[in-house]
């Protein structure tokens, strides 16, 4: 006993771990109500009396339970949170920052515009690897979409403001900013166009305008909110909960969270004495266990270290590679719960269109144990601003939407298909209002308009669309074909009826940005 | 068939092995937790559904185990598969924020 209390102060001058902050040792222990118990129970025991070895019956939990090897995400909070703190780790993760800018610039070509792209790419990349930032590519439309507590998080340094897992528990403060989520879409370059016929809204005479065109530009933009249950273990789908888990143990991230475990585990059990770890909390001394796991666990930090200077590189690598882990669970739990409530406000700027916004509710519930979906939307939209001289609400239309999923059997060789019926109902206000740019002609004449003209459209009243569509996966769900069904009694802007067969291609990029 | 994996007599390692010798992990756990295992990793060798199967390695290496339940604080047991057998090597009370767990294996 004499001879670890030793190791510890001469490790730690001045005994700082014991005037240490105790947050590290607390996140190390506190998250399992039952070892609590226990290890509280063994603080007050007399020193060698403690259990150890394998379980028996007697004995569940032993102070093996306490090894850094069998608290493996544990001891990565523990390291990356005293990082901060003890000395060895400080100077380490200073050391691997200077490494990172001396190395940055050396990787490029050496002009300026080379420099920048790498930094701007560098910054997206991480905000991927963090999760803060997701992009899809939906046609001719870029959405980059941010969590708040993602994009905030990223730029404190402190991964989803410290909320890394929504399954485990986070603040209010942290909870709430993981609930709320923005995106942007940008419009690529677009040769195809649509023209449309109408009447000026303010002088009655008749008006055309493309309702698309070429350039880039901001189409919509999106802030929306997630209610999300207090707890995510409240499902008991466990069959489905079992297959969502081995399919995500397919991915890559669940290789990298082996592959970055065992390169840290591989060194922490090169540099752990386990024998002396569990003889020096056997011979603590009644109300000192808390200090000296703390301190055990300091020690093993500074045999990393000595061992080797970049072992907070792999720590951290570990931490991202858990990171991704737990966003991968909170989306099955989430995905789990049977009733899903969002909010969510867009800002629409549709080409030859004035300005929109909407405010939608969306629920989702599962109503049978079955793999049955159900989804309803309701919608309100406006215009930002009427034009002036035209006599329309600034109402501009009311939705409402349903929609059934109904997973079909495993086709073999490819996956289970997935049945879709929805129904899309919108209620128009008045006629659509569009608006012709300055330096259009007048249909059928030689006038140029001299400013933006502002014409309704013909489309007052009722638009239903209804849809089927059949969903295959290929290749475990990365390849997706959907082949639809749609009927609309009219469009928005075009006063016709349209059928439309379709077979689309869709891929799942999440393999892309896995890391 | 008799278990491959010995308690260790001498606290450096938790179990000890013949190398070469190969071994069955498995968890068990009340009907209502929901337990799964995603991933066990040994010796540069990564599985990721059962039978998590490995042989023993020379020297001693990290068993790594990655598992996920619907019920925090269901007690989880991770076993050895003995043949008609099962041997308890850790008793585990599901905490989310350490959905894994790990044991030094000496070959020898």
């Amino acid at each position: 006993m004499k001879k670890s209390i030793l190791a510890v102060l001469l490790a730690w001058p001045c005994g700082a771990w014991a005037q240490a902050d105790k947050t590290a040792i607390q996140n190390y222990l506190s998250s399992e109500p039952e070892l609590y118990k226990a290890f509280i129970a063994w603080d007050k025991a007399p020193a060698g009396t403690r259990p150890t070895g394998v379980p028996t019956a007697q004995n569940p939990l032993t102070l093996d339970s306490v090894l850094p090897t069998q608290r493996p995400y544990k001891l990565v909070a523990y390291l990356r949170i005293r990082s901060n703190q003890l000395p060895a780790l400080i100077q380490q993760v200073a050391a691997g920052q200077l490494n990172k800018i001396l190395t940055g610039p050396s990787g490029g070509a050496g002009t300026t515009s080379l420099v920048a792209q790498s930094v701007a790419g560098d910054v997206i990349s991480v905000a991927t690897e963090y999760g803060a930032i997701n992009q899809v590519v939906s046609g001719n439309t870029t959405t980059l979409r941010g969590n708040l507590a993602g994009v905030a998080g990223f730029f404190v340094g402190d991964p989803y403001l410290g909320c890394t897992s929504l399954a485990v528990g986070c603040s209010p403060g942290s909870r709430l900013a993981r609930s709320f989520s923005a995106s942007i879409s940008i419009d690529a370059a677009s040769s195809d166009t649509k023209t449309v016929t109408g009447t000026n809204a303010a002088t009655g005479a008749s008006a055309a305008t493309s309702i698309f065109a070429s350039g880039s530009r901001m189409s919509a933009w999106s802030a929306r909110y997630d209610f999300f249950h207090k707890t995510l273990y409240d499902t008991k789908r466990y069959a489905e909960f079992a297959k969502a888990v081995q399919e995500a143990a397919k991915t890559q991230q669940e290789q990298d969270l082996n592959v970055n475990f065992q390169a840290v585990m591989g060194e922490v059990v090169a540099a752990m004495g386990r024998d002396t770890f569990i003889a020096a909390l056997q011979n603590a001394a009644p109300g000192t266990l808390w200090d000296v796991l703390q301190a055990q666990l300091d020690l093993l930090a500074s045999a990393l270290v000595a061992k080797n200077p970049q072992i907070m590189t792999k720590v951290q690598a570990a931490a991202n590679a858990i990171q991704a882990s737990f966003l991968q669970r909170d989306e099955i739990l989430k995905e789990l719960q049977d009733n899903k409530f969002s909010l969510e406000f867009n800002g629409l700027h549709p080409l030859g269109q004035p300005n929109l916004s909407n405010l939608r509710l969306i629920y989702s519930k599962q109503p049978i144990k079955g793999p049955l979906l159900l989804t309803f939307n309701g919608a309100v939209e406006w215009y930002d601003t009427v034009p002036t001289g035209v006599k329309v609400s600034k109402l501009r239309d009311v939705q409402l939407a349903a929609q059934l999923d109904r997973q079909l059997g495993t086709i073999p060789q490819l996956g289970p298909a997935v049945l879709t019926v929805a129904f899309y109902y919108q209620w128009m206000q008045d006629s659509a209002l569009i608006t012709i740019p300055a330096g259009n002609t007048v249909p059928g004449t030689g006038i140029i308009l001299p400013g933006a003209a502002s014409t309704l459209l013909s489309t007052k009243g009722n638009i239903e669309v209804g849809q089927i569509k059949v969903t295959i996966p290929i290749k475990s769900g990365m390849i997706k074909v959907p082949i639809s069904f749609t009927w609309s009694n009219r469009t928005e802007l075009i006063n016709e009826s349209d059928k439309r067969g379709q077979i689309g291609l869709t891929f799942d990029l999440d393999s892309i940005f896995q890391k | 068939m008799p278990c491959t994996l010995k308690p260790s007599t001498t606290g450096k390692e938790d179990f000890t092995g013949k190398t070469g010798s190969s071994f069955t992990i498995e968890m068990t756990g009340p009907d209502d937790s929901g337990l799964t295992i995603a991933s066990m990793s040994y010796n540069t060798k990564t599985i990721t559904a059962a039978p998590f199967t490995f042989d023993v390695a020379a020297g001693t290496k990290f068993l790594f185990i990655h598992f996920e339940a619907l019920k925090p604080g269901a007690k989880l047991q991770v076993v050895e598969n003995c043949g008609g057998s099962t041997q308890l090597l850790e008793v585990i009370f599901f905490d989310p924020s350490n959905p894994g767990t790990g044991f030094e294996i000496t070959g020898s």
